[in-house]
């Protein structure tokens, strides 16, 4: 790293005083890992809201043009009753300077305040992302857990057998997975499984949950939440295990190169005890940190997928919304989803951290 | 300790019997509501965004829309577009005063709503009051009302600003009534506010605006044989409940109607697997096709509006009316009308800028005979583009004597499946005929913005507009996007509306502002035949085709539909045939 | 404009025989006729395909193999040890190009070799072959059908959609065009697109990535801070706002946007690899040598890091095809015809998907897309070993 070097000016030696001891504290929490990424991340997040404010504001049409049009077709009306409907009713005023709503807006923020949204009858943006994140975090993140699950297992299997048939397939299946994007995927599923060979009937598949059945803890609930999970959950994972698999297996073999294991081998511990206790956890070390970064992308990895299965996620209200132009709603999602990667990606640091102690030793 | 046993299951026993019975009574009550459900469906948004307030555009109108609100809001009357005439529903009687200063509806005296008390001239003067404030209905935001006066308990007079007026009329009848109680003291003060003179641009009255906007009703009062809670509103369908209050409430035939929710894309399957059994979406050819290969019937209905060829009149050449002309004459328009939408398209007729199916009532008959139909004729097509001097080159292609090419950029709108197949083929067919144009597919919002601010060369949008009345059809597109009726130097498509026509200086714009003015029909046909006739001969927009809704009509579920000749198959989505039918009890479960 | 829109032409075929005739040539003279036939078959097709370029490059590379074959068993000094007495080592500038040409030659029966060895590998070369083969010459088999055939109709159909028949091999689309051409005629504008991406994006990412690496100091914090910031912006939504603001009049653009926001992933890596390199010795002696920064990065540190470069490239292909097809298939890019993104699209909203007549003017597609990319991944396995020396013998 590019560490400039540190030079001490020759000062005199004087008694520790109050405004010294202070400023020893201070320097000690400015080089803290904590503050400084806490910095940056913040730092970054600022960045990121700027720029996305200026960008959706420059987005042609706005708000109110877009309700206009979607009442006229929707429901039939002229012109002049969509108009009369819909003026003045968008808490937005398409001509206040940019500089002003800036200032607002980020004045809210500051206190923690999302803004509210401007087409849907002015909800709190943050009861907005509470509602539809919810559906992204369990689709997603129970296609990652499961395609993280597959592959390590698979992965840690193809390394310790590889060259074998088994190998060869698992390999070869990895490839394909790797290889084909997600929403091909979706498209395969949708058109030859329900469609071409009506394994299912599409309707049932699609959409969050049965209606008739009461949200609660019970058997049916839980059920009909697995069951409309269940197409994009398969996408999610039949697309990303490959990748998983293939990372789990050169770091295994990797690993399985590696002189302790040799020593391991040469002690006489066994077989089991190598594999889990020393090969296992070793190999898995790098995905974590690429799982924890993983989660930082949950939130926005699925627009497309939602998209198809009209899943209500997080990723479909952002493609709704930015269709209708609410500002808002598009800068609020924008931050939660940038907040998310900056935090996991502290985590995947401090985890990499706790997890090898080698690092830890490494970096003063 | 065997006997106390036996006595705890004995008690339980009756305790559950009990039970039963009590829990049987509503059910009991609940008997009287018709059985059945009917399902429908309608992109509603979800809680929180959802809410009960009729005079935000996020509230009843976005989460009923226009014809499921009908049924939970009745209307003073509904409108039969074959016999241009209206039914009572909440009104017994109707019309001009003598003088002709104002127009009155007098309610039924035996209407209530759902909590069972009456429904009165109060709750249609708190209805005119609040949305007098937020400005919501067309006839104070059109100018047409100045004041809603009660007469007497059950009657209600609506004074006109200027001269009476049908289109106000129409706006009257057509609005649903809301319950004054469900809004607390908003009423009230929307009355006081209108009494004490302030200005519509005041603080107060803006502030007054804001509060009824953002007032939540915590219940809908119906007017109408159903209602529902929030609580009735899931993220795949919504459900209304019958009530017994309503004056419908004897003659429906479902307990519930069941609104699915979604656009086009994520009902189709539901309508093929009969979770749906009507429709009021959009779908295009192909899946109509499905459709009707599974089984299920296909109403055909107006839906009032269709794709238009637009031109820039600040692009050369088409500011050259016989180019435009040449135009209309080149394009196949049956061929157009296919590809928008399947069968569920029809080729304009008439050219005139009116409905085909308006043309007869709204024009008359020596003025229709007049228009000129701009019938297929590539002949004359190239005889007219010859008459300004265009010739084909070598290459094929139409050019003018310095060697220029007939060449546009066609902009049109990506995600509409019927626009954006009427523009692919109106540039097929003009590149066919020796024209260049090259088509730009953009998102729609983008493609709205290009034509208002006149940043494009040719564009589709959309013509005419669900409204019987001359001056609303006329409007669309060369008011709505020309620089007339454009805000901030916007220019739209720019063809100048004052001009000399026939040595005579007119003025567009302000002909069809009033074409609809006043009470006589025969003045109203007069005016429309002019500016029809102006619009056929100077073809501003060239207009494709009239598409059609084909709303599916599963049989399995539902009887009572219309047959394929029943007028009322003639009224639009705007005053839809389920709003009189399921109110009338035609509609019923199939068995 | 893309730099590279290829259609087989008829010149172009005469330029690809012209220059064919040079490795014949050599051939002939040095008793290689074997493989200066091989040489004019594949430059003919080069040129065919690519035309002067094409033919031209493929010149260089199969006179450089038959030469290379006529000298290791004749003349090169260095492997035929018979006659090493008989060497003059004061070579003419013809010997030093000829040994020059040679030392490609090899290079290049090495790297075919190393293609060939990975199955997996080859099979994605074949593919990846077959898919620009198609494109290129495709359009001189099948004509483009564009037109609207109202006239295909079926009695009683409400649409022209037709499932695929003996007339039509993958049947008709919702203008009653011929689907199998669209695929012919749809691969070429997305895959060259897709490859201006991802070479745009490997190049910036491998130049700031190593300039920040042997730079350091304040110009590594601040690139090293771009990237972060735009690897914390979710990238999808972020397209997604910047494809409605700027009307890409043409894909060039999109490539050119793609590779603004997909350059920090590969940067970062490539920093790391380049800081982990400038500690080894050779770059080391290099530095204390004083050689110049440029002469560094190209000439020590780059070749090592070749394989990670190109396999990465791959990916980036890859990536971009899916940001472009998902850009394009949420209607946000302009849908020029013909191309599979649009049929993917305008095949979903005509409603193709619920009608089984209509599936496929989107099962063909997305299959091409997926087909194509997986080449891609596999291909990458061959790369690694034809790029990186060391992994020739495993695997």
């Amino acid at each position: 790293m590019g560490a400039i070097p540190f030079r001490r000016t020759d000062q005199p030696v004087s008694q520790p005083s109050l405004w010294s001891l202070s400023k020893k504290l201070l320097r000690s929490v400015y080089r803290s890992y904590i503050f400084r990424v806490t910095v940056q991340g913040i730092l970054t997040l600022w960045v990121v809201t700027t720029c996305t404010f200026y960008m959706i504001r420059k987005m042609p049409n706005n708000p109110i043009e877009v309700k206009i049009d979607e009442f006229q077709t929707k429901q039939n009306l002229t012109y002049e009753e969509a108009r009369s409907k819909v003026a003045g009713l968008f808490d937005y005023d398409p001509d206040a300077p940019f500089i002003e709503q800036y200032t607002d807006y980020m004045g809210n923020l500051v206190q923690g305040d999302l803004g509210r949204s401007i087409t849907t009858g002015r909800t709190p943006v943050s009861q907005q992302i509470a509602k539809y994140l919810p559906w992204t975090l369990f689709a997603v993140g129970l296609g990652l857990l499961i395609s993280f699950v597959i592959g390590m297992i698979a992965g840690a299997a193809m390394a310790y057998w590889r060259g074998t048939v088994f190998d060869n397939v698992m390999t070869a299946f990895a490839s394909i997975s790797y290889g084909i994007p997600d929403f091909v995927i979706a498209f395969m599923i949708l058109l030859i499984g329900g469609i071409q060979l009506e394994l299912f009937q599409v309707g049932d598949y699609i959409g969050s949950v049965d209606p008739e059945i009461k949200a609660g803890f019970n058997p049916e609930y839980i059920r009909s939440l697995l069951q409309h999970v269940l197409l994009p959950v398969t996408t999610y994972v039949l697309a990303s295990v490959g990748g998983w698999m293939l990372t789990m297996k050169s770091s295994t073999i990797s690993t399985l190169g590696e002189d302790y294991i040799t020593v391991a081998h040469a002690r006489g511990l066994s077989q089991r005890r190598i594999l889990f206790g020393y090969v296992g956890r070793n190999a898995m070390l790098p995905l974590m940190t690429r799982l924890a970064i993983s989660v930082g992308f949950v939130l926005s990895g699925s627009i497309i997928i939602e998209y198809i299965f009209i899943y209500p996620g997080l990723g479909k209200y952002l493609f709704e919304m930015t269709g209708k132009r609410d500002y808002t709603t598009i800068q609020g999602i924008f931050l939660v989803t940038s907040a998310a990667v900056v935090i996991s990606n502290i985590l995947a640091d401090l985890l990499y951290g706790v997890l090898d102690p080698r690092v830890r030793v490494g970096s003063k | 300790m065997k006997r106390y046993l036996l006595l705890f299951v004995a008690f339980i026993l009756v305790f559950s019997v009990v039970g039963t019975f009590s829990t049987a009574k509503p059910v009991a009550k609940a008997q009287d509501a018709p059985s059945g459900t009917f399902l429908g469906t309608w992109p509603y948004t979800l809680p929180p965004d959802h809410h009960l307030n009729g005079f935000d555009a996020s509230g009843l109108d976005t989460n009923l829309g226009v014809v499921y609100r009908q049924i939970v809001e009745l209307t003073p009357a509904y409108y039969m577009w074959a016999t241009n005439e209206y039914l009572p529903m909440l009104a017994t009687e109707w019309g001009f005063t003598e003088d002709n200063s104002a127009y009155y509806i007098k309610l039924r005296e035996d209407a209530l709503w759902s909590d069972g008390t009456p429904i009165t001239a109060d709750d249609v003067i708190a209805t005119y009051a609040l949305a007098r404030i937020t400005n919501y209905f067309s006839v104070f935001s059109g100018g047409y009302i100045s004041d809603v006066v009660k007469v007497d308990d059950y009657t209600v007079n609506f004074v006109f600003a200027g001269e009476p007026s049908l289109v106000a009329e129409r706006g009257i009848l057509k609005s649903s009534i809301s319950a004054a109680a469900s809004y607390g003291d908003l009423p009230q003060r929307a009355l006081e506010m209108i009494a004490s003179g302030a200005a519509s641009d005041s603080e107060e009255w803006a502030a007054l605006k804001t509060e009824i906007t953002e007032f939540r009703p915590t219940q809908l009062l119906a007017s109408g044989p159903y209602t529902y809670t929030l609580d009735d509103v899931s993220d795949s369908y919504m459900t209304l409940h019958w009530q017994p209050n309503s004056i419908f409430s004897g003659s429906v035939k479902f307990g519930e109607i069941r609104l699915w929710a979604g656009e086009t894309e994520a009902t189709t399957p539901l309508v093929l697997s009969g979770d749906i059994a009507h429709s009021t979406n959009v779908y295009p050819p192909s899946t109509q096709q499905a459709f009707a290969d599974a089984g299920i019937r296909l109403l055909i209905m107006p839906r009032m509006y269709g794709p238009a060829l637009l031109f820039n009149h600040d692009v050369h050449p088409f500011e050259v009316k016989e180019v435009r002309q040449a135009i209309a004459y080149l394009i196949d328009r049956s061929e157009n009308a296919f590809l928008t939408n399947g069968l569920g398209a029809t080729a304009t007729v008439y050219m005139a800028g009116l409905l085909d199916s308006s043309v007869p009532v709204l024009m008359n008959q020596e003025d229709i005979d007049k228009l000129n139909r701009y019938e297929l004729n590539r002949d004359k097509a190239a005889e007219l583009l010859e008459s300004v001097g265009f010739a084909k080159n070598s290459d094929g292609k139409w050019a003018d004597a310095d060697g220029n090419v007939i060449a546009a950029e066609y902009k049109f709108p990506a995600e509409f499946a019927d626009f954006s197949a009427a523009a692919q083929n109106a540039i097929d067919q003009m590149n066919e005929f020796g024209f260049d144009i090259t088509p730009v597919a953009t998102p729609w919002q983008q493609t709205a913005q290009d034509i208002r601010d006149g940043n494009f060369e040719l564009s589709v949008w959309s013509w005419a507009s669900g409204s019987p009345f001359a001056s609303r059809q006329f409007f669309g597109p060369i008011q709505r996007f020309n620089y007339v009726g454009l805000t901030d130097g916007q220019k739209g498509m720019n063809f100048p509306m004052e001009f000399e026509y026939n040595g005579e200086t007119i003025n567009l714009d302000q002909m069809i502002k009033d074409a609809s003015n006043g009470l006589d029909i025969e003045v109203q046909k007069q005016r429309a035949g002019e500016i029809a006739l102006i619009i056929n001969d100077l073809m501003p927009f060239v207009p494709l085709n009239v598409i059609l809704s084909t709303e599916p009509w599963n049989e399995d579920l539902l009887s009572g539909g219309p047959a394929d000749d029943d007028p009322i198959l003639q009224n639009p989505s705007a005053d839809h045939f389920i709003v009189l039918y399921l109110l009338n009890g035609t509609i019923s479960p199939a068995n | 404009m893309g730099f590279l829109i290829v259609v087989a032409t008829i010149p172009g075929l005469v330029i690809g025989l012209l220059c064919g005739l040079v490795p014949l040539g050599v051939g002939l003279r040095h008793q290689q006729l074997k493989w200066g036939i091989v040489g004019l078959v594949l430059c003919a097709l080069a040129g065919f395909s690519f035309s002067l370029i094409g033919g031209f490059i493929m010149l260089v590379f199969t006179t450089a193999v038959v030469i290379s074959y006529a000298f290791v068993d004749r003349e090169d000094p260095f492997t035929s040890r018979a006659s090493i007495e008989a060497v003059n080592f004061e070579e003419s500038q013809l010997e030093f190009l000829m040994r020059q040409m040679a030392a490609l030659g090899r290079t290049i029966r090495q790297s075919v070799r190393a293609l060939i060895r990975n199955k997996a590998g080859f099979l994605g070369f074949i593919g990846i072959l077959f898919f620009v083969g198609i494109s290129v010459f495709g359009p001189l088999f099948v004509e483009y059908d564009g037109d609207t055939h109202v006239e295909r109709l079926q009695p009683g159909a409400r649409t022209l959609f037709q499932k695929p028949s003996s007339e039509f091999i993958l049947g008709l689309d919702w203008k009653g065009r011929d689907i199998f051409s669209h695929m012919v005629h749809g691969g070429q504008n997305l895959i060259i697109t897709s490859i201006e991406a991802g070479l745009i994006a490997t190049l910036v990412a491998v130049v700031v990535g190593a300039m920040a690496a042997m730079i350091g100091g304040v110009v590594d914090q601040i690139l090293s801070a771009i990237a972060n910031f735009i690897l914390t912006i979710p990238q999808f939504p972020l397209l997604l706002v910047l494809a409605s603001i700027l009307s890409f009049s043409n894909r060039f653009y999109l490539a050119l946007l793609f590779a603004a926001l997909s350059w920090p992933a590969l940067m970062r890596a490539v920093r790391a690899q380049v800081l982990s390199l400038r500690e080894r010795d050779y770059v080391q002696a290099a530095v204390a040598l004083d050689l110049g920064l440029p002469h560094i990065i190209i000439r020590e540190v780059l070749p090592n890091l070749m394989s990670y470069i190109v396999v990465n490239m791959i990916f980036s292909i890859r990536s971009a095809m899916y940001y472009i097809v998902g850009l394009v298939f949420l209607g946000l890019v302009p849908l020029e015809e013909p191309d599979w993104g649009v049929m993917i699209y305008v095949g979903r909203q005509q409603g193709a998907i619920f009608n089984s007549d209509g599936a496929s003017m989107i099962l063909s597609p997305v299959i091409a897309i997926a087909l194509f990319q997986l080449s891609l991944i596999l291909f990458t396995r061959s790369l690694e070993e034809v790029f990186n020396p060391r992994l020739r013998s495993g695997l």
